[in-house]
Protein backbone atom coordinates (compact mmCIF):
# COMPACT_ATOMS: atom_id res chain seq x y z
CA UNK A 1 0.00 0.00 0.00
CA UNK A 2 2.71 2.41 1.02
CA UNK A 3 4.68 1.55 -2.10
CA UNK A 4 1.75 2.19 -4.35
CA UNK A 5 1.11 5.55 -2.78
CA UNK A 6 4.72 6.60 -3.16
CA UNK A 7 4.76 5.61 -6.77
CA UNK A 8 1.61 7.54 -7.44
CA UNK A 9 3.17 10.64 -5.95
CA UNK A 10 6.23 10.24 -8.12
CA UNK A 11 4.07 9.88 -11.21
CA UNK A 12 2.12 12.95 -10.27
CA UNK A 13 5.28 14.97 -9.89
CA UNK A 14 6.41 13.99 -13.35
CA UNK A 15 3.15 15.11 -14.86
CA UNK A 16 2.81 18.37 -13.02
CA UNK A 17 6.13 19.92 -13.94
CA UNK A 18 5.19 23.54 -14.11
CA UNK A 19 6.33 25.27 -17.28
CA UNK A 20 7.17 28.92 -16.77
CA UNK A 21 4.24 30.99 -17.98
CA UNK A 22 4.98 32.29 -21.44
CA UNK A 23 4.42 36.03 -21.46
CA UNK A 24 2.06 37.91 -23.72
CA UNK A 25 3.19 40.64 -26.05
CA UNK A 26 1.68 43.76 -27.56
CA UNK A 27 2.49 44.27 -31.24
CA UNK A 28 2.00 47.56 -33.07
CA UNK A 29 1.61 47.11 -36.83
CA UNK A 30 2.62 49.50 -39.56
CA UNK A 31 -0.03 51.44 -41.39
CA UNK A 32 0.40 54.02 -44.13
CA UNK A 33 -1.77 56.60 -42.35
CA UNK A 34 -0.27 57.39 -38.97
CA UNK A 35 2.42 60.04 -38.95
CA UNK A 36 5.88 59.20 -37.69
CA UNK A 37 5.95 62.03 -35.15
CA UNK A 38 2.50 61.02 -33.88
CA UNK A 39 3.48 57.35 -33.37
CA UNK A 40 6.66 58.44 -31.55
CA UNK A 41 4.60 60.80 -29.39
CA UNK A 42 2.13 58.00 -28.52
CA UNK A 43 4.96 55.67 -27.48
CA UNK A 44 6.47 58.40 -25.29
CA UNK A 45 3.19 59.56 -23.81
CA UNK A 46 1.50 56.24 -23.16
CA UNK A 47 4.39 53.87 -22.40
CA UNK A 48 6.70 56.53 -20.97
CA UNK A 49 9.58 55.57 -23.25
CA UNK A 50 12.54 57.95 -23.47
CA UNK A 51 12.54 59.82 -26.79
CA UNK A 52 15.31 57.71 -28.43
CA UNK A 53 13.55 54.43 -27.53
CA UNK A 54 10.17 55.75 -28.72
CA UNK A 55 11.74 56.76 -32.01
CA UNK A 56 13.57 53.42 -32.35
CA UNK A 57 10.29 51.52 -31.92
CA UNK A 58 8.47 53.82 -34.34
CA UNK A 59 11.16 53.19 -36.99
CA UNK A 60 10.98 49.46 -36.30
CA UNK A 61 7.22 49.54 -36.96
CA UNK A 62 7.82 51.62 -40.08
CA UNK A 63 10.59 49.50 -41.60
CA UNK A 64 9.83 45.99 -40.31
CA UNK A 65 6.06 46.30 -40.46
CA UNK A 66 5.63 45.59 -36.74
CA UNK A 67 7.27 45.97 -33.36
CA UNK A 68 6.77 44.44 -29.94
CA UNK A 69 6.18 47.39 -27.65
CA UNK A 70 5.28 45.60 -24.40
CA UNK A 71 5.57 42.22 -22.67
CA UNK A 72 3.66 40.95 -19.64
CA UNK A 73 0.42 39.41 -18.49
CA UNK A 74 -2.50 38.94 -20.84
CA UNK A 75 -4.62 41.46 -18.93
CA UNK A 76 -1.91 44.12 -19.12
CA UNK A 77 -1.45 43.54 -22.84
CA UNK A 78 -5.20 43.80 -23.39
CA UNK A 79 -5.16 47.18 -21.67
CA UNK A 80 -2.26 48.34 -23.86
CA UNK A 81 -3.95 47.17 -27.05
CA UNK A 82 -7.19 49.00 -26.25
CA UNK A 83 -5.16 52.11 -25.41
CA UNK A 84 -3.34 51.89 -28.76
CA UNK A 85 -6.70 51.55 -30.53
CA UNK A 86 -7.81 54.67 -28.66
CA UNK A 87 -4.87 56.51 -30.23
CA UNK A 88 -5.73 55.06 -33.65
CA UNK A 89 -2.70 52.77 -33.82
CA UNK A 90 -3.22 49.24 -35.07
CA UNK A 91 -2.18 46.82 -32.31
CA UNK A 92 -2.79 43.19 -31.37
CA UNK A 93 -1.74 40.92 -28.54
CA UNK A 94 -0.61 37.31 -28.57
CA UNK A 95 1.46 34.77 -26.68
CA UNK A 96 5.15 35.39 -27.13
CA UNK A 97 5.89 32.27 -29.19
CA UNK A 98 3.04 32.34 -31.68
CA UNK B 1 -1.11 76.83 -43.91
CA UNK B 2 0.71 78.04 -40.84
CA UNK B 3 -0.52 75.24 -38.55
CA UNK B 4 -0.61 75.17 -34.77
CA UNK B 5 1.55 77.43 -32.65
CA UNK B 6 2.33 77.48 -28.96
CA UNK B 7 1.11 80.72 -27.39
CA UNK B 8 0.80 82.01 -23.83
CA UNK B 9 -2.89 81.11 -23.84
CA UNK B 10 -2.47 77.59 -25.19
CA UNK B 11 -1.94 75.81 -28.49
CA UNK B 12 -3.46 77.98 -31.12
CA UNK B 13 -4.40 78.00 -34.77
CA UNK B 14 -6.08 80.54 -37.03
CA UNK B 15 -8.39 78.83 -39.50
CA UNK B 16 -10.40 80.25 -42.34
CA UNK B 17 -14.11 80.00 -41.68
CA UNK B 18 -14.50 77.39 -44.41
CA UNK B 19 -11.62 75.25 -43.11
CA UNK B 20 -13.12 75.40 -39.61
CA UNK B 21 -16.48 74.31 -41.01
CA UNK B 22 -14.84 71.48 -42.95
CA UNK B 23 -13.03 70.20 -39.84
CA UNK B 24 -16.21 70.30 -37.76
CA UNK B 25 -18.10 68.54 -40.53
CA UNK B 26 -15.51 65.75 -40.82
CA UNK B 27 -15.40 65.27 -37.04
CA UNK B 28 -19.19 65.09 -36.97
CA UNK B 29 -19.18 62.51 -39.75
CA UNK B 30 -16.74 60.30 -37.87
CA UNK B 31 -18.78 60.63 -34.67
CA UNK B 32 -21.93 59.67 -36.60
CA UNK B 33 -20.21 56.75 -38.32
CA UNK B 34 -19.01 55.33 -35.00
CA UNK B 35 -22.08 56.11 -32.88
CA UNK B 36 -24.46 54.81 -35.55
CA UNK B 37 -22.61 51.59 -36.27
CA UNK B 38 -24.57 48.33 -36.43
CA UNK B 39 -21.90 45.80 -37.29
CA UNK B 40 -18.27 46.90 -37.25
CA UNK B 41 -17.19 43.99 -39.42
CA UNK B 42 -19.36 45.23 -42.32
CA UNK B 43 -17.45 48.46 -42.85
CA UNK B 44 -13.75 48.82 -43.69
CA UNK B 45 -13.42 52.25 -42.07
CA UNK B 46 -15.12 51.07 -38.84
CA UNK B 47 -12.92 48.01 -38.86
CA UNK B 48 -9.85 50.20 -38.85
CA UNK B 49 -11.24 52.62 -36.25
CA UNK B 50 -12.27 49.77 -33.94
CA UNK B 51 -9.79 47.07 -34.92
CA UNK B 52 -9.41 43.49 -33.77
CA UNK B 53 -7.26 42.98 -30.68
CA UNK B 54 -6.33 39.41 -31.61
CA UNK B 55 -5.33 37.85 -34.90
CA UNK B 56 -7.57 34.93 -33.93
CA UNK B 57 -11.13 35.80 -34.89
CA UNK B 58 -12.95 34.10 -32.02
CA UNK B 59 -10.66 35.63 -29.35
CA UNK B 60 -11.13 38.92 -31.09
CA UNK B 61 -14.92 38.71 -31.20
CA UNK B 62 -15.10 37.85 -27.51
CA UNK B 63 -12.77 40.70 -26.54
CA UNK B 64 -14.72 43.09 -28.74
CA UNK B 65 -17.93 42.31 -26.86
CA UNK B 66 -16.35 43.61 -23.66
CA UNK B 67 -14.36 46.57 -24.96
CA UNK B 68 -15.76 47.97 -28.20
CA UNK B 69 -18.47 50.19 -26.74
CA UNK B 70 -16.08 52.01 -24.41
CA UNK B 71 -13.50 52.45 -27.16
CA UNK B 72 -16.18 53.74 -29.52
CA UNK B 73 -17.59 56.14 -26.90
CA UNK B 74 -14.12 57.60 -26.36
CA UNK B 75 -13.72 58.22 -30.07
CA UNK B 76 -17.12 59.85 -30.37
CA UNK B 77 -16.29 62.08 -27.41
CA UNK B 78 -12.96 63.14 -28.98
CA UNK B 79 -14.71 64.02 -32.23
CA UNK B 80 -17.42 66.00 -30.45
CA UNK B 81 -14.78 67.84 -28.38
CA UNK B 82 -13.18 68.86 -31.65
CA UNK B 83 -16.53 70.09 -32.97
CA UNK B 84 -17.11 72.07 -29.77
CA UNK B 85 -13.78 73.89 -30.00
CA UNK B 86 -14.66 74.92 -33.56
CA UNK B 87 -17.88 76.63 -32.54
CA UNK B 88 -16.44 80.07 -31.81
CA UNK B 89 -17.43 83.24 -33.63
CA UNK B 90 -15.29 83.92 -36.69
CA UNK B 91 -13.88 87.42 -37.17
CA UNK B 92 -13.08 88.72 -40.66
CA UNK B 93 -13.62 85.25 -42.10
CA UNK B 94 -11.25 83.57 -39.65
CA UNK B 95 -11.62 81.54 -36.48
CA UNK B 96 -8.97 81.54 -33.78
CA UNK B 97 -8.99 78.17 -31.99
CA UNK B 98 -7.14 77.83 -28.69
CA UNK B 99 -6.69 74.37 -27.21
CA UNK B 100 -5.92 73.44 -23.62
CA UNK B 101 -4.10 70.17 -23.02
CA UNK B 102 -7.16 67.85 -22.83
CA UNK B 103 -8.73 69.33 -25.96
CA UNK B 104 -5.39 69.10 -27.81
CA UNK B 105 -5.34 65.39 -26.89
CA UNK B 106 -8.85 65.00 -28.28
CA UNK B 107 -7.84 66.80 -31.47
CA UNK B 108 -4.81 64.55 -31.98
CA UNK B 109 -6.91 61.41 -31.65
CA UNK B 110 -9.80 62.77 -33.63
CA UNK B 111 -7.58 63.95 -36.49
CA UNK B 112 -6.14 60.44 -36.54
CA UNK B 113 -9.60 58.88 -36.69
CA UNK B 114 -10.70 61.23 -39.48
CA UNK B 115 -7.56 60.43 -41.48
CA UNK B 116 -8.03 56.69 -40.91
CA UNK B 117 -11.63 56.90 -42.13
CA UNK B 118 -10.67 58.98 -45.18
CA UNK B 119 -7.74 56.67 -46.01
CA UNK B 120 -10.06 53.70 -45.85
CA UNK B 121 -12.61 55.37 -48.15
CA UNK B 122 -9.84 56.33 -50.61
CA UNK B 123 -8.23 52.89 -50.52
CA UNK B 124 -4.95 54.39 -49.27
CA UNK B 125 -4.41 51.60 -46.76
CA UNK B 126 -3.35 49.39 -49.64
CA UNK B 127 -0.01 50.73 -50.92
CA UNK B 128 -0.78 49.22 -54.35
CA UNK B 129 -3.73 51.58 -54.83
CA UNK B 130 -3.08 54.41 -57.25
CA UNK B 131 -3.93 57.77 -55.63
CA UNK B 132 -7.05 59.30 -57.20
CA UNK B 133 -6.35 61.84 -59.92
CA UNK B 134 -9.77 63.34 -60.47
CA UNK B 135 -13.23 64.02 -59.14
CA UNK B 136 -14.42 63.91 -55.53
CA UNK B 137 -11.65 61.53 -54.52
CA UNK B 138 -9.02 63.97 -55.76
CA UNK B 139 -10.57 66.58 -53.47
CA UNK B 140 -10.74 64.15 -50.54
CA UNK B 141 -7.08 63.29 -51.06
CA UNK B 142 -6.13 66.95 -50.80
CA UNK B 143 -8.20 67.19 -47.60
CA UNK B 144 -6.46 64.08 -46.28
CA UNK B 145 -3.02 65.57 -46.97
CA UNK B 146 -4.01 68.86 -45.39
CA UNK B 147 -5.19 67.03 -42.25
CA UNK B 148 -1.82 65.27 -42.12
CA UNK B 149 0.04 68.59 -42.18
CA UNK B 150 -2.32 69.97 -39.55
CA UNK B 151 -1.77 66.97 -37.30
CA UNK B 152 1.99 67.08 -37.79
CA UNK B 153 2.04 70.68 -36.56
CA UNK B 154 -0.20 69.80 -33.60
CA UNK B 155 2.09 66.94 -32.53
CA UNK B 156 5.04 69.33 -32.73
CA UNK B 157 3.20 71.87 -30.59
CA UNK B 158 2.14 69.31 -27.96
CA UNK B 159 5.44 67.42 -27.94
CA UNK B 160 7.85 70.12 -26.85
Amino acid sequence: MADTLERTEEDLDLHTVVLPDRPWITIVWNDPVNLQNYVTWVFKTYFGFAPPEAKRLMLLVHHEGRAVVATGSREEMERHVVAMHGYGLWATLQKDDE
Amino acid sequence: MSGFRVTARGISIKLTESDARLLADLANQVATLIAGRADTADDAALNRLLPSAYLDESDSAEFRRFTEDELADGKVLNALTMVETLEGDPKDGHLRVILDDPSAQSWLRSLTDIRLALASRLGLEDPATEPPHEGDDRYLLSVYNWLGALQWSLVKAVDR
